[in-house]
């Protein structure tokens, strides 16, 4: 597991037995979590306190997460990133999450602790202002924005635009796994509530992994089993 | 009965028709007995003025006598008295005919009047006096009365002219007695035709009532009945029997869901027991992972099978969303996605698609693309070339996937959209056989007709629906009217 940053987390969950699932695999990650089981609640805590990210159930007692995540965003103006969990995953539902404000949103069919925590990391890199080079370097990696353009230590890599896209989004997340749900989403832009039939998602990483192996000698992506992947650190041992 | 609003809507018409009816005939009434009135003093006034301005009392009197010979009175009902000397009457306090010389035409009646002649007498010669009331005389009919009007002749005489209201009185009864009965006449007719209507209405009503009932108890394949006449009902009926049938539709599916759970939910539950229920007492940790991880595998298998139903279970995805789509780039961008796949299939994809747009959903669209090339990919067989192409027609857009593979036997192809339905080639190829039913229910809700050939050899799909137009919407094939 990456150590990375300790973040501080609220989580607001009416569902004890996810709550305790989630919170204690936060807690793992080195994380700091504040728990609740109602909207009104957790709006208070958000309202006065400052999280990293905070995570949110769409069906809570006495005021609802997306009222929540409304009156969070306009009548406090907080501007804290936001992972909404719901049950109802029906494109439009997301849209409309997304539209009242969540950063992002992730059916319970599609959650586990490793999908939610990897979504947490990602939000919390998003929110951390960095620049947008032109070229992003990572251990022997270069990648140029402007003609989606792969070097590996001066030598071409020849890949495709979805490949590159992949690629990209591994090294921004830097280490961190990428799930094949995000990747569905990000890269593929796939809005239908349910995963493709076949993990095409990993025959794209196959075919990326084998191109990059060919240039570098070495294999870059790390498989993290069951979950997604990640880009190996330059500073990792090579396999 | 007068629960019914139809049935308190014609009552209260023909009240108000009634009342109107009796005040328009009042109305009138008075406005003729104005008018008459008016008339006939006019008359009276006239016909005094012409004989007493003929000559003194001796013209007067030869007038009256020629008019008597001649019987050519001005109106039937007019006559005349002459009274030669007032004075007669007022010392003898006699009734008319008593002092009157001559009396053309005057009904009994009049001439047992004892009149005011004093006034006459009072005026000067040619004055008119009218004397039209007189309290103790009645005589039968509507107008018990006549008008009198006198004038002074020469010094002592006294010309009387009148007008007897009864035969008028009488035919302005008999007038008013006409139209009370025709009125009667009329509502009895109106109230038969109002019942007549009514009933009829009450009938239908009755009919989509017990045909609305019979739904409720359960025959959810009955329909109300619709009659050629009455357009709002019929309109209404066709309204109830598209709703009714759609009720029919989404409780069959609700059933197949639930035959369908239990089906094929049975057999990933019995090998989860089978593969959790197992405990050997000196079972490896590792053994137990395994287990552990086999089980979390059907569990998902179940999941998604679950899900999958359960989404086709709901009604028709929300109409929030609904945009123009560019199927030309979805199209492209699922290639795209696939491609590998294929690819490891010694697969070749040959790509003509050609700009063109529909309105629905955005993920509806990418999954029927999915799902259709997804199915191709994996049943065409090794090293098949698939052919993807989308565009307008005359006046509508197309979508056809073909491949060369195996194909399927006719009787395949009817079933192919059927849910769980797998052909007899697939094998062990993983699936839920949801995919294409999936496909199926998208593209109705999109209003894309589907048609399936033989591509001799393989097999081709083909989607048509109507492009979207420039509101950006597109008629779907749901709406009835």
């Amino acid at each position: 597991m990456n150590a990375g940053r300790p973040l501080t987390i609220l989580l607001v969950e009416d569902d004890d037995v996810i709550a305790t699932e989630l919170s204690s695999a936060f807690e793992r990650e080195g994380w700091t979590v504040e728990r609740t089981a109602d909207g009104a609640d957790g709006l208070r805590r958000a309202a006065e306190k400052a999280f990293s990210v905070i995570v949110l159930d769409r069906m809570l007692p006495r005021l609802d997460g997306m009222t929540m995540l409304e009156r969070l965003r306009n009548a406090y103006n907080v501007t804290t990133p936001v992972l909404v969990l719901s049950a109802l995953e029906q494109a439009d539902d997301k849209v409309d999450g997304l539209e009242v404000g969540a950063d992002d949103y992730l059916g319970k069919q599609h959650l586990s602790v490793e999908e939610a925590i990897a979504r947490v990391r990602a939000l919390d890199r998003r929110a951390r202002p960095g620049p947008h080079p032109q070229c992003r370097l990572w251990g022997g990696l270069e990648l140029w924005q402007k003609d989606m353009r792969v070097i590996y230590a001066g030598r071409h890599v020849d890949v495709a635009p979805k490949e590159y896209a992949i690629l990209k989004l591994l090294v921004e997340s830097e280490g961190d796994t990428v799930t094949r749900r995000m990747i569905l989403e990000r890269v593929f832009n796939w809005r239908a509530a349910d995963d493709p039939g076949t993990n095409v998602v990993d025959v794209h990483i196959h075919r990326l992994r084998d191109k990059l192996t060919k240039v570098a000698g070495l294999d870059l992506i790390r498989t993290d089993r069951g979950l997604g992947y990640s880009i190996r650190k330059p500073s990792d041992d090579h396999a | 009965m007068l629960r019914s609003t139809l049935a308190r809507f014609l009552f209260a018409q023909l009240i108000l028709l009634t009342l109107f009816v009796l005040g328009f005939a009042s109305f009138s009434f008075t406005e003729l007995t104005y008018l008459l009135d008016r008339r006939d003093r006019q008359m009276v006034e006239r016909e005094l003025f012409r004989l007493t301005t003929t000559g003194g009392p001796d013209a007067v009197k030869s007038e009256l006598h020629a008019l008597d010979l001649a019987d050519q009175r001005v109106v039937p009902d007019i006559f005349y008295i002459f009274v030669p000397d007032i004075r007669d009457c007022v010392d003898h306090h006699a009734a008319i005919g008593e002092c009157a010389d001559s009396s053309p035409w005057a009904a009994p009646a009049i001439l047992r009047l004892k009149l005011d002649i004093a006034k006459v007498a009072a005026g000067p010669p040619g004055t008119p006096q009218s004397l039209q009331r007189q309290t103790d005389f009645t005589a039968p009919g509507l107008f018990p009365w006549y008008y009198l009007s006198a004038r002074r002749v020469g010094d002592n005489s006294a010309l009387l002219v009148g007008i007897d209201r009864k035969i008028l009185g009488s035919e302005v009864t008999r007038f008013s007695a006409d139209m009370v009965l025709a009125f009667a006449g009329f509502l009895v007719l109106l109230i038969a035709g109002a019942t007549y209507y009514f009933r009829r209405v009450m009938l239908r009503i009755g009919h989509f009532s017990d045909a609305l009932n019979q739904v409720a108890e359960g025959a959810l394949a009955t329909r109300v009945p619709l009659a050629r006449a009455g357009f709002e009902l019929t309109v209404l009926g066709r309204c109830i029997n598209a709703m009714l049938g759609r009720i029919e539709d989404l409780v069959l599916e609700l059933k197949w869901f639930t035959d369908s759970m239990a089906h094929d939910l049975r057999t990933p539950l019995t090998r989860l027991r089978m593969r959790l229920g197992r405990t050997e007492p000196n079972a490896s940790r590792e053994e137990l992972q395994q287990r552990i991880a086999a089980g979390l595998k059907e569990l998902d298998t179940v999941q998604k099978l679950f899900d999958a139903s359960l989404k086709l279970a709901k009604s028709e995805a929300s109409l929030r969303h609904r945009k123009v789509i560019d199927l030309a780039a979805e199209i492209a961008n699922v290639v795209e996605f696939l491609e590998p796949l294929a690819t490891a299939q010694g697969q070749k994809i040959v790509l003509d698609i050609k700009p063109v747009t529909l309105f629905g959903d955005e993920a509806m669209v990418q999954q029927l693309a999915s799902n259709v090339m997804e199915n191709a990919i994996k049943y065409s067989g090794k090293g098949s070339e698939i052919r993807i192409s989308c565009g307008t027609g005359a006046n509508a857009g197309f979508l056809e996937i073909s491949d060369d593979g195996p194909g399927l036997a006719p009787e395949e192809r009817n079933g192919l959209f059927r849910r769980f339905e797998r052909g007899k080639t697939v094998g062990q190829t993983p699936g839920t056989g949801l995919g294409l039913y999936i496909v199926k229910r998208y593209a109705n809700w999109l209003g894309m007709t589907i048609t399936v050939d033989d591509n001799e050899p393989g097999l081709r799909l083909r989607f048509d629906f109507l492009v979207a137009g420039k509101t950006g919407v597109s008629l779907s094939h749901r709406g009835n009217f």
